[in-house]
């Protein structure tokens, strides 16, 4: 069976106009680095979400109900015509924590893009979990000891993860991303990134990262580090 | 649907499936009509779906002919969603700024404009197509594969992909033809 004329060449049947019209076509883009690092860090989140993710994170969301009161309603990750037929993480608790911004763990972004406001429209609603504010707003000093110690602990349980699963490692790293874009530990958490996707294989997208973490933190403890990172054994 | 074996569905993960055909899916979605700032998105609901019905998949079929399945079933969603929300012109009467796209262009002597405009114009015209046509379109005129490339990268049978590709062509002519009808 012979294929028929394409519309931009000469011969087909379609008029003019129309035929300029696909001389000027784009082709799909293909996937860029950075786009690669947000989607294998989202997919990696799905592997991971129902089961060891929601159980390593849940020492956290549960710990923070010692601090004050709330909701935490989480919603579940498959899309909702799907929903009916899965197990929902329903996770229900009480949380204070000025610094526990919505958690979307299906929807890690990339932490060069801007910082992902709660609730942003573009967010997919069966990815995200919402935290209301506390009833109570905390002094600055012990929001921002709250904070770090949030940062701490996620980057602890990342850094774990690291050796045995680093598509987790990933997850975590960009959930702190999410939550903490101006963190005090964030060049830790972009030298875990570096690491977790030299561990994957993925090292044209960790020397990416690498660069910005060069540029964010020159003559840093991290430049010996990445360099060994990157260097491999 | 026959299952996998045990030992295949170990083999196949989720990882597995993504290592190998994340570009496929990538590009394909675009190909459906999935876009930028949705398409990571959409992305990611088709690797949910792959996540739950990988067990469901059969060894004899190819992974990319699989996959192209779900991506239209997600592309399809997201299209009724967009739909629903007005953000697309498909089936709906085009509104003002769109049809403006239409009217006779001002001669521009900056070429890299024209061709925006014209970027702009086919894409508002594949947007009137379903996914399914859309994607053949797409990858036939645009990308320039053969028939029988279609053919083993989707899974859809030779003389179904010559079908599809007349039907997405004639109905990409009416649309044109409509369009140019709505021009003062």
């Amino acid at each position: 069976m012979k294929d028929p004329t394409r519309i931009r060449e000469p011969g087909s049947d379609v008029p003019e106009d129309l035929r300029e019209l696909f001389r000027a076509a784009k082709r799909p883009e293909p996937l860029t680095p950075d786009a690669e690092v947000a989607l294998s860090a989202r997919v990696a989140a799905i592997g991971v979400a129902r089961a060891s993710l929601t159980a390593k994170l849940l020492p956290f969301l549960l710990g923070a109900t010692l601090l004050g009161a709330g909701v935490l309603g989480v919603r579940a990750f498959a899309p909702k015509s799907e929903r009916s037929t899965t197990h929902e993480p329903a996770l229900k608790a009480p949380v204070a924590s000025p610094s526990a911004a919505p958690l979307s763990l299906p929807t890690p972004r990339d932490s060069a893009e801007a910082p992902l406001a709660p609730n942003e429209p573009s967010a997919p609603a069966h990815a995200r979990v919402r935290v209301p504010a506390p009833t109570a707003a905390p002094s600055a000093s012990s929001a921002s000891e709250d904070a770090l110690s949030g940062e701490t602990r996620l980057l602890n349980e990342a850094h774990r993860a690291l050796a045995s699963n680093p598509n987790l490692a990933l997850a975590i790293a960009r959930e702190h991303a999410r939550r903490y874009p101006q963190g005090q530990l964030a060049a830790e958490r972009e030298l875990i990134l570096v690491q977790a996707l030299v561990k994957l294989g993925r090292v044209r997208e960790a020397e990416v990262r690498g660069r910005e973490l060069r540029k964010t933190a020159p003559k840093s403890i991290y430049e010996e580090r990445l360099d060994k990172v990157l260097r491999g054994p | 649907m026959r299952e996998t074996t045990p030992a295949l569905r170990r083999a196949l993960d989720l990882e597995t499936v993504y290592e190998s055909q994340r570009e496929f899916v990538w590009l394909t979605l675009q190909r459906m009509g999935v876009r930028r700032p949705d398409l990571e998105d959409v992305f990611q609901d088709v690797f949910m779906i792959v996540h739950r019905r990988l067990h469901t998949y059969r060894p004899d079929a190819k992974l990319s002919a699989w996959l192209y399945g779900i991506c239209l079933r997600c592309a399809a969603r997201h299209r009724r969603r967009a739909f629903r929300r007005r953000e697309s012109p498909a089936g709906v009467e085009l509104e003002p700024k769109e049809a403006s796209l239409w009217q006779p262009a001002e001669p521009r002597p900056d070429h890299r404009l024209d061709e925006k405009q014209s970027q702009e114009r086919l894409t508002q015209l594949l947007d009137l197509l379903d996914p399914e046509h859309r994607a053949m379109i797409a990858m036939y005129e645009i990308e320039e594969l053969g028939c029988a490339e279609i053919s083993e990268l989707t899974g859809v049978k030779l003389g179904t992909v010559h079908s599809r590709l007349h039907t997405a062509r004639r109905k990409l002519a009416a649309a044109a033809q409509r369009l140019r009808g709505g021009r003062t």
